[in-house]
């Protein structure tokens, strides 16, 4: 799976959890998730644990941290698939 | 792994907390009563809290709704008294003070000092939240309690707010072995919404129920049920706040009471 499908999915999953639509539909790698998007910061659990489920993987706690944006949640999957 | 020297630092903090108790906490209970608020049956909350603590094997964990900023200060006052603190200091619970609403002059960061407090940056970077984390893992597998307000905010509708609670309580007991979760529900007759004290003269309403909280994940799927079930306990006791304050005429909840309970002076946290 390619990054851009990744990210496809990423943007997918997130949908839900997003106050910032407009933001979404224009989102890149580089869109904040906290930030642009208007995620609430308390449902980046739940979209850590819907991108495991989606991906059928497993993110550790350092890695689940470290996703700031779009792309680093791509990295993270990428990484994770790797393994 | 938290630094040696944060952990220095918590220890210097426990031990010069413990010294000054004594003015503290009488400071503390006398400001609380020149409010003239009042605990609800407070030998029998006290009793409740002096069991579960006879009882536990590990670390209590406090988990209680939010609505005023002294809610802290006022569960602490109606869960043991001041000689209990004094000579079993380990259930004197270290509290989570958001940095900018409390640590903005001398006195209050003080006060927050001696009274066990672990600032927090609500919005604060990934390390600042991971080293927060870490104090409060430290504190717990040390053995003192820890207090945490699931909600994060003081709730803006004046209820639980079951939609927009952090995971913080479960990834805690995920991390620690044996922590005993403790809900407590406290809320003054008086109030009818969030505010930034309570009513003067509010006499308050304070459950305290232990859950025996499981899961069978890890890790954050953990976090996330084991705080659902605390929220879901809050909830239940929330309902028989509603169910006690329904009870009551509607004169005598809000008797004596000014209009301090919506007084609403702290900007949006």
């Amino acid at each position: 799976m390619g990054e851009v499908e990744i990210l496809g999915k990423v943007v997918a999953v997130l949908k839900p959890y997003v106050k910032n639509e407009g933001a979404l539909e224009t989102a890149t790698g580089a869109t904040s998730i906290l930030n642009d998007l208007q995620v609430n910061s308390a449902r980046l659990v739940d979209i850590i644990l819907a991108l495991e489920d989606e991906f059928d993987i497993e993110i550790d706690d350092d890695a689940a941290d470290s996703v700031q944006t779009l792309q680093d949640a791509v990295n993270v999957i990428v990484a994770q698939k790797a393994d | 792994m938290l630094r040696l020297r944060v952990r220095v630092a918590l220890q210097v903090q426990r031990v010069l907390a413990h010294l000054f108790f004594p003015i503290f906490a009488v400071g503390v209970v006398i400001a609380l009563r020149f409010r003239g608020y009042r605990i609800e049956e407070i030998a029998r909350v006290r009793q409740s809290f002096r069991a579960i603590a006879r009882t536990c094997r590990g670390p209590i964990l406090l988990c209680s709704n939010h609505l005023t900023v002294v809610d802290s200060a006022l569960i602490a006052w109606a869960l043991a008294s001041n000689w209990t603190y004094l000579f079993r200091f380990h259930l004197f619970a270290w509290n989570l003070p958001e940095w900018k609403n409390f640590y903005r002059n001398l006195g209050l960061r003080i006060l927050c000092y001696l009274g066990k407090c672990v600032p927090i940056v609500r919005d604060g970077s990934v390390e600042e939240k991971r080293e927060s984390m870490g104090k409060l893992e430290d504190l717990l597998r040390q053995g003192d309690a820890v207090a945490i307000f699931p909600e994060g905010t003081r709730s803006r509708t004046g209820h639980l707010d079951m939609e927009n609670f952090g995971y913080g309580a479960g990834q805690l007991w995920a991390r620690v072995p044996n922590v005993t979760v403790v809900c407590v529900y406290l809320r003054g007759l008086a109030q009818t919404t969030y505010s930034t004290i309570p009513a003067r003269g509010d006499k308050m309403f304070v459950e305290v129920q232990r859950i025996e909280a499981q899961s069978t994940h890890k890790g954050l799927r953990a976090a996330r049920e084991v705080t659902r079930q605390i929220m879901d306990t809050l909830y239940q006791m929330e309902q028989r706040y509603r169910a006690r304050v329904g009870a009551d005429s509607p004169s005598t909840a809000a008797a004596d009471a000014d209009d301090g309970s919506t007084s609403n002076e702290d900007p949006p946290a």
